[in-house]
């Protein structure tokens, strides 16, 4: 898995400018009295066969964005490049009809993260994961039931289980199905959106097997949203860190959490428990909780919990440090810091 | 604080607590011994479903009941066996001795009343207090807690305040009767990772300045290991292996807690696979014979379907208990 | 518990066997359900009460066998003075007819002939038709019969000698037949006379339309369900669960199907077009007018129309409080007669009229519920009520149902400005007041215009169905976020198949269990109308305007019976309800 993508190869997906600004209305008119500024102007590549994940506390705007880029929600503003082919002319996504987009979903698929919510509780396993393939006039009849078959053995159940209904599965099962399900329409990239985080550890572990085995087997591309730190180092080549709807570092997975330049890329790294006893804390433990996302600080959205905030801070927002081929940050002390060491 | 000859503060012993459901037994507990020491965390840790929540409720003697009881077993806190114990005196050992601590504070909070007046009513409760000196000592607790500007906080209700600030408010009002143990029922769980730093620290801090004793519930091993002193892992209603944290995390004897390990992320070499335990926790309504964890575990034999292995000691000095029938092919896993 | 139910596999439904579905499921917790099952006995009772009550209380007899002595005595009169007109009418010439014909007749001699044949044949066949197979007057009448018509094919042609002579022979065998064929003297019992069969109709049958055929199959296949459905799925499916499942909608296309058949067929050959109306059945038979050979009657003869002079306002038979003697005075209790205080004369006697097939005056069974101001028989009446009271519920509900879905889905599935708009409009519609709105639209629009009962279903299902929508809104709007919906639409399926498959059954448990409840809404609503009077039209009952017939605290059984199955039949339907809302949210019990 080549985690860089060379320059004369179009990325899968490349997101320029995502904007998704929810509007706050009041009173029984209506008014619009402000946004909610979830995504707010992120850029990503997401290579073929490539891992990007996107990480960070919850309202960080992660799901917001993955959604945003499939259009499950409409995007306020931004380009999304979707290059099907290496060498094939890159499309908008954003710009495509509904109608259009409706057949390109085959191409763009999404796992969720509760395995209980994610599938129909009235339909039948077979409809779940076969659904789409009829619907698409892809495989009917005898055929469509070979394809169900092949899908869930391929994600670890046996055929048999397609006559049954979720409520008779576990968890771990569930999320399998919800897999197969992404997987019937033969997607080149996958949205994981807290796809393990419900998941007891063993039964994670089996599912994050799964999706990297899926990963070679059909050259996927995953985007992974995760607040689970050591899962993300685990799987991902790329990271993107996100806070209040904005992407504050992203570089390679070594980058991030070899050379985390962000303080609060740092303070997360900190933060995250280690499962080794009597290891010497040497936490930043961050001040008070994050901000609401409707009236976000001035300057530096991080600048109110920054252990090392300067006055500039407020004024503006930084823009993105170029650290290295692969990593940038956003923020005004990174320079200086830099320079001092 | 000094490993050796800690009293205990709270003992259990071979708890059974049981549920039924549509005229089958489920067997959420099903023969739990620990025991937790004076001024000490004692991790528990297991998948959903293993009765690690149901032990602690059973401890408070919280089990909800039809469709629960506590079938068998004894828990002893200081010597007095809380299983025999009245509910009129279970009251007066709720909040004031043990208080207890839960995952989701929005819902363990009554929605209408201030965080101050919940406070003071369970210190009046408990200590007698008069109003004054009830509002007085939530002040003190919620600034105890890192709650800023208390004076203002005590009058708000729990819906202004953010998830973090709702964990500890919900400490405060455990704190505020000094208890001699903590029950922190997965406390983190629905927080973000910054701000779990920020509870876990605090109760680490209070555990310093008041000595209670602190058990820890959580499915996080990480958890585990940065904050608890012995660690009980349990697996289907039962405690498998039992030892004081470095030991358990050095040297894991038990083949679940060994695969549990091998399948955190944390542990494992980018690129490498991670290790699983094939299949799912059994359903507490129909464990497996003998060792519960046979259907999963690598080296199981016939032998393990014959017997249940009981929680031995590995040693003389009996720090660390494994219940396994094949400790010398689970050293070599 | 020894090896294992619930090892890996089996728990997590890789093993083979049965899985249950959501109706599954459904099913299964309601049949815990024992208040429910209950409640659901009681209700399929009261339907099937009101579907079957022209079958169970009517004053129309199933089957009548009987001979009509006037009918056939007045053909027999007038046989002969037909035969005297023929007589003439063949010795004249056309010439001689045109002549002598009534002055403004523009009947030509062969109409003449023709008309005065009909007028024989009709009554000959009447006779006949009276006459046992073996009878001798048989042979008789058709003698007369061939004679007449040769006689008449000759005064067609004109040949007057031959019709005069054929004639002549006709009106001797005429006077055989006035002497041979007379019927017996009806009051005189032991005169000897002429043996006359029964004529079969079916009065009853003739009166039921096709769609409550309809509804009488229709109910009977679902009150029989256990039994054929069981049968069906040992026999035909072997009890492979799997088909039973796929066999469930067939069932359901085969019992509407059978019903509608049934109803086309009963169109196609009988059709009654007799409802709601008293018959003279019983009167003609209690007059001797008509003398049954065989008369099957249902068991409550009573028809819901029928009145009975001396029994206003008489308490239930089994009350001691009943008794009328002979002359029809009641025996004890407030209506002992007294006699006038200054004439020292008893008020003039209401003797009870017993007719054909009714009980005793007396019967502890006659008027089991009393009757009402004109002897109208209450049980009758509540149970032809019942039609009325039960259907409104059930139509008002079925209308406000779909309105509420439609309204809500939209609003809950697109949201925004449409979510917005409806949403207030709601709100404007929840002021409205739905009772003073009916009185309004009712004494507005004229009842022979649009009968006010049909008024009443329309505006509470026009109306009521904001409570409805609200929770179909609520739904649409929880389940649009849910995951298994964006997943739907994130592989591609349009928004149609998403609605209809995805969140539509997933949102139809709520909103059916407030279906539930609105039927009892809909019940209270028209009963507290009609109360007021301003419901059905006399002599249509239905429960509420039962209660509407007296106010005097005396009459208690007119407030007593149907207050009480207003209040079991709403009673039922909230049992009904609470057990739904339980049972259709398995997800709740994971």
């Amino acid at each position: 898995m080549s985690a860089t993508t060379s320059t004369a190869e179009e990325p899968l997906i490349r997101l320029t400018g995502l904007k998704k600004y929810f509007p706050v209305e009041k009173g029984v008119f209506r008014r619009h009295v402000g946004d909610v500024k979830a995504v707010d102007d992120v850029s990503f590549q997401v290579g073929r066969q490539e891992t990007l994940s996107l990480v960070g506390e919850s309202g960080c705007g992660k799901t917001t964005a993955g959604r945003s880029l499939l259009r499950l929600i409409e995007p306020t503003a931004g380009e999304a490049l979707y290059c099907a082919e290496p060498g094939a002319a890159p499309i908008d996504l954003f710009e495509l009809s509904t109608k259009d987009m409706r057949r390109r979903r085959r191409d763009l698929q999404i796992i969720f993260q509760d395995p209980f919510a994610s599938l129909n509780p009235r339909m039948s396993v077979s409809h779940i994961v076969g659904e789409a393939l009829r619907v698409h006039g892809i495989a009917r009849g005898d055929e469509l039931d070979g394809r169900v078959a092949d899908l869930l053995q391929r994600v670890g159940l046996r055929a048999e289980a397609r006559n049954r209904f979720p409520h008779e599965f576990s968890g771990g099962q569930r999320q399998r199905i919800g897999i197969a399900r992404a997987l019937a329409l033969g997607p080149k990239f996958i949205v994981c959106d807290e796809a393990v985080s419900a998941l007891d550890v063993s039964i994670q572990a089996q599912i994050i097997n799964l999706l990297k085995d899926l990963q070679e087997e059909y050259h996927l591309s995953y985007l992974f949203i995760a607040h689970d730190l050591s899962v993300v180092k685990y799987l991902s080549d790329r990271i993107a860190v996100m806070y209040l709807g904005r992407i504050v570092e992203s570089g390679t997975t070594h980058d991030i959490f070899e050379r985390a330049s962000h303080p609060y890329t740092r303070a997360l790294l900190s933060s995250v428990p280690r499962p080794e006893p009597g290891r010497k804390r040497d936490r930043i433990v961050l001040q008070g909780d994050v901000p609401s996302p409707i009236s976000p600080p001035s300057g530096c959205h991080f600048r109110t919990r920054c252990p090392v905030a300067e006055e500039r801070c407020s004024e503006v927002y930084p823009t993105h440090v170029r650290l290295s081929a692969t990593h940038s940050a956003a923020c005004h002390l990174i320079e200086s810091e830099t320079t001092q060491a | 604080m000094s490993e050796a000859n800690r009293k205990a503060l709270l003992e259990v012993d071979g708890l059974r607590t049981y549920f039924r459901s549509e005229g089958e037994i489920a067997r959420a507990v099903d023969g739990v011994s620990y025991t937790i020491l004076e001024g000490e965390t004692l991790g528990v840790v297991g998948e959903s479903g293993c009765g690690k929540s149901v032990t602690s409720l059973s401890i408070m003697r919280l089990i909800p009941d039809p469709p629960g009881w506590i079938e068998a077993g004894e828990i002893r806190f200081r010597g007095r066996n809380l299983v025999a114990c009245s509910e009129q005196e279970m009251r007066q050992i709720r909040g004031n001795e043990i208080a207890m601590i839960f995952q989701e504070p929005m819902t363990a909070l009554n929605p209408v009343f201030t965080v101050g007046s919940q406070i003071i009513e369970a210190v009046r409760e408990h200590q007698g207090l008069d109003p004054d000196a009830a509002r007085a000592r939530a002040i003190e607790m919620l600034e105890l807690v890192g709650i800023p500007i208390p004076e203002a906080r005590v009058d708000e209700y729990p819906h202004q305040l953010s998830g973090g600030m709702r964990q500890r408010v919900m400490i405060a009002m455990a704190m505020s009767c000094d208890p001699d143990l903590l029950i922190a029922d997965e406390p983190t769980t629905a927080l973000d990772v910054t701000v779990q730093a920020q509870i876990l620290d605090l109760i680490a801090e209070l555990q310093e300045r008041t000595g209670m004793s602190v058990l820890l519930i959580t499915h996080d091993l990480a958890v585990v290991a940065e904050n608890a002193h012995h660690v009980a892992v349990m697996y289907a209603g039962k405690v498998v292996e039992y030892a004081p944290v470095e030991e358990l995390f050095a040297r894991p004897r038990h083949p679940y807690t060994i695969g549990l390990f091998r399948s955190l992320p944390d542990l494992a070499k980018p690129g490498e696979r991670l290790a699983t335990i094939p299949g799912i926790v059994p359903s507490a309504f129909a464990f497996p014979s003998g060792c519960r964890y046979r259907t999963r575990c690598p080296i199981a034999r016939d032998e393990c379907a014959a017997a249940e292995p009981p929680l031995a000691a590995l040693d003389q000095d009996g720090v660390h208990t494994v219940a396994c029938h094949l400790l010398e092919e689970a050293a070599k896993l | 518990m020894t090896e294992p139910r619930a090892t890996d596999q089996a728990a997590g439904g890789d093993a083979g066997g049965y899985s249950k579905d959501y109706w599954d499921q459904v099913f299964e917790q309601l049949g815990k359900r024992t208040l429910f099952k209950v409640a659901l006995a009681i209700l399929a009772v009261l339907y099937a009460s009101a579907i079957y009550a022209p079958l169970i209380a009517n004053d129309r007899p199933f089957v009548l066998e009987a001979i009509n002595y006037k009918e056939y005595g007045q053909a027999h009169r007038t046989l002969y003075p037909v035969t005297l007109g023929l007589n003439s009418l063949a010795k004249k010439s056309p010439e001689e007819y045109l002549e002598d014909r009534t002055e403004g007749s523009t009947q030509t001699f062969d109409e003449a002939l023709s008309a005065e044949l009909a007028a024989a044949s009709g009554r000959v066949e009447l006779m006949l038709s009276y006459l046992p197979e073996e009878a001798e007057g048989r042979a008789v009448l058709a003698e007369y019969m061939t004679k007449v018509e040769a006689g008449i094919a000759a005064a067609r042609a004109r040949d007057t000698e031959t019709a005069t002579a054929t004639m002549k022979e006709v009106k001797d065998v005429a006077k055989r037949i006035r002497a041979e064929l007379a019927p017996p003297d009806l009051d005189d019992p032991e005169a000897e006379g002429l043996e006359l069969i029964g004529q079969k109709s079916y009065p009853l049958w003739e009166s039921v339309s096709a769609w409550e055929i309809f509804f009488m199959v229709l109910w009977a296949l679902v009150l029989l369900w256990p039994l054929w459905n069981r049968a069906w799925n040992a026999l035909l499916l072997r009890g492979d669960r799997a088909r039973i499942r796929r066999h469930r909608r067939l069932k359901w296309a085969l019992v509407l199907g059978l019903s509608l058949l049934a109803a086309g067929g009963w169109k196609a050959t009988i059709d009654g077009s007799l409802n709601f109306a008293a018959a003279p059945y019983k009167a003609a038979l209690t007059s001797g007018e008509i003398v049954a050979t065989r008369a099957v009657f249902p068991p409550v003869t009573f028809g819901f129309a029928e009145t009975s002079s001396g029994e206003f306002f008489r308490p239930p038979t089994w009350s001691d409080k009943a008794e009328i003697d002979d002359e029809g005075y009641y025996v004890r209790g407030p209506r002992v007669p007294e006699p006038d205080v200054i004439t020292g004369i008893l008020p003039d006697p209401a003797p009870v009229e017993v007719r054909h097939g009714e009980p005793d005056r007396n019967a502890k069974w006659r008027r089991p519920l009393g009757t009402d101001s004109l002897g109208r028989d209450f049980l009758v009446r509540a149970l032809w009520g019942g039609r009325i009271s039960l259907s409104v519920g059930i139509l008002s509900a079925a209308i406000l149902l779909v309105i509420g879905t439609v309204v809500g889905a939209i609003a809950g599935y697109f949201g925004g400005w449409v979510d917005f708009l409806l949403s207030r409009f709601i709100e404007l519609l929840l002021c409205f007041p739905v009772f003073f709105l009916i009185l309004l639209v009712v004494s507005v629009v004229p009842p022979d215009f649009v009968p006010p009962i049909f008024l009443i279903v329309v505006v509470i299902g026009l109306i009521r169905w904001t409570g409805v929508a609200r929770l179909a809104r609520g739904e649409f709007l929880k389940l649009r976020e849910s995951e298994f919906v964006i997943a739907s639409e994130a592989l591609g399926l349009s928004p149609a198949r998403t609605i209809f498959r995805h969140i539509l059954p997933n949102a139809m448990g709520p909103v059916l269990v407030s279906g539930a409840f609105s039927v009892a809404a809909g019940i209270l609503t028209e009963s507290g109308l009609s109360f007021l009077g301003f419901g059905v039209n006399e002599p249509i009952p239905s429960w509420g305007a039962l209660v509407n017939e007296s106010r005097n605290p005396e009459h208690w059984w007119v407030i007593l019976f149907p207050g009480l199955l207003i209040f079991v039949t709403v009673s039922c339907y909230n049992l009904v309800g609470e057990a739904l809302r339980d049972a259709v949210d398995p997800r709740l019990k994971d």
